[in-house]
């Protein structure tokens, strides 16, 4: 039996990378007494898979993991037990019932949308300029570095939907095991024009949702999907 | 939300950021405004070392059970923060409140190892505090050390105003009073200190006076009141299953160095080995209640999900229902899918039968401490093992499909021979002869015998039989270490036996620390100044500057490593009273140097002076 937990990261475990992050997630599934199902073997290990790994420094409203249990007897309480033993800035929004011939959680996610705020007035003044001049645009390149040379790419391609509201940016992009579009390809796409060049540390990023394709839409990781916990 | 101490930028840039966040589970936070004393403890290393850490576990839970205290945490900012640090002028600061360390009542820093000195003078540095104790104002926090090194705080007197000699437990309470009381009554840090010097094991450094003779060993060792004891005296836990236990620790993000749940059984050891510090220290054996260590593993599981667990003492396989333990261990961890990390047992059927249950036989070694390759330099020293305890030991393990074996020894023992030395390659030897003689050809499935041998050097410590041998130079450290490499690439089964060595310049300092006096702090003031710190770390060890240190202070190495202590020398550390005497001390060396064998507690007594305190397991 399969669940699809729904969860959100804030505040000072940003800087909690992926890894530890799960580590932490395996810990709290074990105190709060969750029947997880493990692997065989000499060290047994949890059966549960991060749908996409949030970068350090990465705020996120609406993150997903999976897991499978072996009884899902008093499955409407797991959530609270989940939050009990969580730390401070992580919290479970809600579990969903998987169907066992479901797509994983990591195979599943087509695009991710993301919401962007700016430390510096420059840059908050001039992105509704930037916004209007990417959307005009039929092309907007971008380079990247890989191990057999550099990849150009047209962000236009990768940018589902953009927008600006207010000087916080908000966009839904590419997300795929292939194609996936790094937030900051997209801002150097948007002000290098504009001769700014912004550090990781002079915005704050924050991913609002995960999504899967369906019947060639993208909607979220949880649609369609049963919610098994009270409220 | 908690705000941090450190900006976005910072945070971004630097290595691990996990480290200086706080807000693991478990971690306590409490409102500072109804909060009397606020307490931060460090240990002086990175997060990680820390963290894996159980006395500060143990203090941090205590603390944080009175209503009236807040204790926090501190570790060594890494090298990358460090600059940072510096160059922005941002003041260290505690990881749950992320207030700085300036702002605290006390400041505790466990002494876990003498490398971490220079690391002492970061954490005051970074702070804002004056280095030395007699700078500091009511603008500074108390600043206590405690842990093993703090029975020879001689060397570090000068940056403390306090040294809390003994297990923590037992004291705090009465401090933390007296503090509040003095704080109320407007009375001055000097009067203040003159107080805590009057609570049993709180040692003053400023309240005593050292002369010295003209050869520079110590001539006295004198209160400067006359209320003021001559002698600390040691405090323990009387019943270690009533003691506070921190069946909530608290967890880290980042993989802590030794990341498991850890279960403390017993305190004390039996055996005297002659060389062993923590083994003196402890005394008497105590130990926890089979049903409070079967209800503290349960909570300790529950609390904190983790997927190992390990059982701490110095001998566990001389805790009396360690079958019961582990039997209990196996079933409630298998349930819980939990990995149980055996502490090294002493190898037979019982322990080896274990292993096989909770451990992967082709994956996993077994561990010796022979300590010493010959039996007369093992009786020398006081270790029981005898090379048929090994070679029987090992036959049972080759038998159950063990093929690695790990060998620990020391070089530069006390009245250490060629022969020794060559004794570790036998030894080794004999372990792969019994590997072939025990495992038929067509029984090894392709595998190899692989034995490790590990030596690291001898280095006399205060409060052991052998606190009065002499510690060889670094020169010799290399040539015994060429010796006991040639001596096994001599022997027969010589490729199937590796060897490791320990650095030698790290232990000569290690060695200056753990006797010296009160003249050191100022060489290590200098070498900190210079530049020196993480010597606990490969990468960060400067000998170079260490050695200018000493020379451009006009101290001498050899007098605190390889000079000859008369049997009646005053030591730095005589004013401590750790419950074993000096004179059960000085006959133990007179036995070492006759080869003699003593027996270990549970045997028969020896007089060794801590069954004063009442409470040992076999103290008469």
């Amino acid at each position: 039996m399969k669940l699809r937990v729904r969860f959100s990261k804030f505040g000072p475990i940003k800087y909690i990378g992926h890894l530890d992050t799960m580590r932490f997630v395996q810990k709290a599934i074990k105190s709060a007494g969750i029947p997880v199902k493990y692997t065989e073997g000499f060290s047994p290990h949890q059966v549960l898979s991060f749908a996409f790994p949030l970068g350090v420094g990465m705020e996120a409203e609406s993150e997903y993991f999976d897991i499978e249990v072996v009884s899902m007897e008093g499955v409407e309480a797991f959530k609270d037990s989940l939050n009990r033993e969580m730390c401070d800035g992580l919290t479970v929004l809600n579990l969903y019932e998987l169907p066992e011939k479901a797509k994983g959680a990591m195979a599943s996610v087509s695009a991710a949308s993301y919401k962007i705020s700016f430390h510096d007035e420059r840059t908050a003044a001039i992105l509704s300029e930037a916004v209007k001049k990417f959307k005009e645009s039929d092309e907007v390149k971008s380079f990247k570095e890989t191990k057999t040379g550099i990849r150009e790419r047209n962000l236009k391609d990768a940018v589902y939907d953009i927008d600006e509201n207010e000087g916080i940016l908000t966009f839904t992009c590419d997300a795929s095991s292939g194609g996936n579009l790094k937030p900051s390809a997209l801002l150097e796409g948007l002000f290098s024009p504009f001769g700014i060049e912004l550090k990781p540390w002079e915005y704050t990023l924050t991913r609002t949702e995960v999504y899967k394709t369906e019947d060639e839409k993208i909607v979220p990781l949880s649609a369609g999907l049963k919610a098994v916990n009270h409220d | 939300m908690r705000k941090l101490a450190l900006n976005d930028e910072i945070l971004l840039t630097i290595d691990k950021p996990a480290r200086y966040i706080g807000g693991e589970k478990n971690s306590v936070m409490k409102d500072k405004t109804d909060i009397a004393v606020r307490f931060v403890m460090c240990f002086p290393d990175l997060y990680e070392i820390g963290m894996s850490h159980l006395g500060i576990q143990i203090l941090y839970g205590m603390f944080n059970s009175y209503e009236d205290t807040w204790c926090e945490r501190v570790y060594s900012p890494g090298m990358d923060l460090d600059r940072i640090m510096r160059e922005k002028k941002i003041p260290l600061f505690a990881l749950e409140s992320q207030d700085p360390v300036k702002d605290f009542d006390f400041l505790g820093i466990t002494l876990q190892y003498e490398m971490c000195y220079t690391n002492i003078l970061q954490i005051l540095d970074l702070s804002g505090i004056p280095f030395s104790a007699k700078d500091r104002t009511w603008d500074d926090p108390v600043v206590i050390g405690g842990g093993p090194c703090s029975y020879n705080p001689e060397p570090i007197a000068e940056f403390f105003d306090l040294f809390y000699i003994g297990e923590g437990e037992t004291q705090y309470r009465n401090l933390l009073d007296l503090y509040k009381e003095d704080r109320a009554k407007g009375v001055s840090r000097e009067e203040f200190l003159h107080h805590a010097a009057l609570i049993p094991g709180i040692y003053v450094p400023c309240m005593y006076e050292v002369s010295y003779k003209n050869d520079g060993t110590v001539a006295s060792f004198e209160p400067i009141y006359e209320d003021i004891p001559k002698t600390v005296k040691k405090q323990i836990v009387k019943d270690l299953s009533e003691s506070f236990y921190p069946t909530r620790p608290v967890l880290p993000f980042i993989k802590a160095t030794q990341d498991r749940l850890v279960l403390e059984i017993m305190r004390g050891c039996i055996r005297g080995c002659r060389f062993c510090q923590a083994g003196q220290l402890y005394r008497p054996i105590r130990e926890r209640s089979l049903e409070t260590l079967k209800q503290y593993a349960k909570e300790l599981i529950a609390n904190t999900g983790h997927e190992e667990i390990c059982l701490s003492s110095l001998s566990s396989s001389d805790y009396t229902e360690l079958e019961e333990l582990l039997l209990f261990l196996i079933d409630e961890c298998e349930a819980k899918k939990i990995n149980i990390s055996l502490p090294s047992l002493r190898i037979d059927q019982f322990s080896l039968d274990v292993m096989n249950k909770v451990q992967d036989v082709k994956k996993s070694s077994l561990t010796f401490a022979p300590e010493a390759g010959s039996q007369r330099l093992r009786n020398v020293i006081n270790k029981g093992l005898t090379e048929e305890d090994i070679l029987s030991g090992a036959k049972l393990a080759f038998e159950g499909g063990w093929n690695k074996v790990k060998l620990y020894f020391m070089l530069g023992l006390p009245t250490e021979t060629e022969e020794d030395i060559k004794g570790i390659g036998l030894l080794c030897n004999e372990i792969c002869k019994t590997y072939f003689e025990t495992v038929p050809k067509e029984k090894r499935n392709g595998q190899k015998i692989q034995v490790t041998a590990s030596t690291s050097f001898f280095i006399p410590k205060p409060f052991t039989a052998f606190q009065w041998a002499q510690m060889y130079t670094e020169s010799d450290f290399r040539e015994k270490a060429y010796q006991t490499r040639l001596g096994i690439m001599e022997t027969l089964n010589q490729r199937s036996i590796k060897y490791n060595w320990h650095d030698t310049d790290v232990s000569v300092l290690e060695g200056v620390f753990a006797r010296g006096d009160r003249k050191i702090s100022g060489v290590i003031r200098y070498a900190y100044e210079s530049g020196c710190i993480f010597d606990a770390w490969n990468e960060t060890f400067r000998y170079d500057l260490w050695l200018k240190a000493f020379e451009d202070n006009g101290i001498s190495i050899d007098f605190y490593t390889t000079r000859k202590r008369e049997d009646d020398e005053i030591f730095p550390w005589d004013f401590i009273d750790i419950g074993v005497s000096k004179s059960f001390l000085l006959r133990e060396w007179h036995n070492a140097l006759m080869e003699k064998v003593s027996p270990n507690c549970r045997m028969q007594c020896q007089g060794c002076g801590a069954a004063s305190y009442g409470v040992g397991l076999y103290c008469p």
